[in-house]
């Protein structure tokens, strides 16, 4: 059989196979599905960090110097993100993706975001300035964060790992992280009003966040910031 | 340890550590690399193949449809890259990253996006409309670059843990993430000056025509190649 003819074959098995769906109260792995169309169903939060002008960074400095960059900010992404109790759902080059569900999912996304913000600021950027004393690189990154109903489902692509999270929340989380690194994190409406108002209002009253209009997709209404919320 | 001098120790390490670099001869997989700073350097071909319009389609079509869309573009992107020698690196959501090393690496990455285009057109939209009898028409684009590449562990997870860091990684990304329908392939000028003849013109018709992005000459085509019998 011919590349073509097994295409087409698993091609039109795919539109034609009925869906089997479940909902789901943990984030499913791939040995949780089977392969043809079965689904999780999951409420649930979605977190997208990336790192700004990572372009710039590898045309502009050495391999090894950009490696340390993306090494240090994906580590702490990822520590932080399970320690908000997040799971690491994709992983890609320079940005992650990482999936809350259960209680408290939009504040502990949202926090995972600001306290991302923090170790950049606080820790990744004095420790790459303390050991390369002539470096003038500065990490900048972006986080997006959304919540929805997500329909996940195994791609068959590969063995690990090859999950398709299929959803407003995927999309839109993804596409706030590529917003101007002028501000570190963007959350949707939705997520503003279901997280605790700790992370709303600081100890000394101040708003932390600002409601603009997403002015390069559909002028909804998100909510940005620049504040961060310190690693213990 | 507190998270905060956990996270402060491993940066510091991060950034203090030599690097051991060795030239790699096939594509590395996670494995293949220690922890710590060890790094594969490889001449490579990177090929990013990225749906185009897919917050249009999840915000207006129901899940189940919108999941057999990604499940059949990645599926035959996935075949033909794999029929052409090239090595899936890396799967996020809506698009699939893959490297192809070697003598021919241009030539086969670019007729791999060709081909795409080709399985989009002539496999998964007449299914589609087979199907539902629907309208709607999946578009997708495949963005090629070449240079070399510094290949390290992240330690993040496990597996498909490692991070390509090289201008033919961030700008086939980039690439393939320009709406420019019905051209689906679009490759840098150090991709077209390598590949061979067999992928640049048909007939003696140039299948390419340049464009300016960001201050560079890069190719694009709206041909398609098609995939074998």
């Amino acid at each position: 059989m011919g590349l073509k003819e097994e295409l087409e074959k698993h091609v039109s098995a795919v539109y034609k196979a009925k869906w089997d769906e479940r909902d789901g109260n943990v984030v499913p792995d791939d040995d949780s599905l089977t392969l043809g169309n079965d689904a999780v169903k999951l409420k649930a939060t979605v977190l997208y960090a990336d790192l700004a002008d990572s372009t710039k960074l590898v045309d502009g400095h050495a391999a090894f110097f950009a490696a340390e960059i993306y090494k240090t900010f994906l580590h702490c992404a990822a520590k932080i993100i399970r320690d908000e109790e997040g799971d690491i759902t994709a992983y890609d080059g320079d940005r992650i993706m990482a999936v809350y569900i259960g209680d408290l999912k939009n504040t502990r996304a949202v926090r995972s975001a600001m306290k991302i913000q923090f170790a950049v600021s606080n820790i990744i950027n004095p420790a790459q300035q303390g050991i390369y004393t002539k470096s003038n690189f500065t990490m900048k990154h972006v986080v997006g964060v959304d919540t929805s109903e997500l329909f996940v489902a195994k791609t068959g692509v590969r063995g690990a790992n090859d999950l398709v999270w299929v959803g407003r929340a995927a999309n839109y989380a993804a596409k706030l992280s590529s917003l101007p690194d002028s501000c570190a994190t963007y959350i949707t409406k939705e997520v503003y009003a279901a997280m605790v108002d700790d992370l709303k209002i600081s100890h000394d009253s101040r708003a932390m966040w600002e409601a603009v209009r997403w002015n390069t997709f559909d002028d909804r209404i998100i909510y940005r910031s620049n504040w961060w919320w310190r690693v213990s | 340890m507190g998270l905060a001098d956990d996270l402060t120790s491993e940066v510091k390490t991060i950034f203090r550590s030599q690097w051991t670099v060795r030239d790699g001869e096939v594509v590395p997989d996670t494995p293949d690399i220690k922890l710590g700073n060890e790094g594969v350097t490889l001449d490579a071909t990177v090929l990013y193949a990225d749906i185009d319009g897919s917050t249009s389609m999840v915000d207006s079509k129901a899940a189940q449809f919108a999941a057999e869309v990604y499940k059949t573009y990645l599926l035959c992107a996935a075949r033909i890259i794999k029929s052409e020698g090239g090595v899936i690196t890396a799967y996020d959501g809506d698009r699939v990253m893959a490297v192809f090393i070697g003598n021919s690496k241009n030539t086969s990455a670019v007729r791999c996006g060709l081909k795409i285009k080709s399985a989009v057109l002539e496999i998964i939209n007449p299914a589609i409309k087979q199907q539902y009898d629907s309208d709607f028409e999946l578009q997708q684009v495949v963005g090629v670059d070449t240079s070399n590449l510094l290949v390290a562990r992240t330690g993040i997870r496990g597996s498909n843990d490692l991070v390509w860091v090289g201008s033919a990684a961030n700008h086939a990304a980039k690439l393939s993430s320009i709406s420019e329908q019905p051209y689906a392939t679009f490759i840098s000028s150090a991709v077209y000056e390598n590949m061979n003849m067999s992928v640049k013109k048909t007939n003696g018709t140039d299948m390419w025509e340049t464009r300016k992005w960001r201050g560079k000459t890069v190719y694009r085509s709206s041909w398609y190649w098609h995939v074998p019998n």
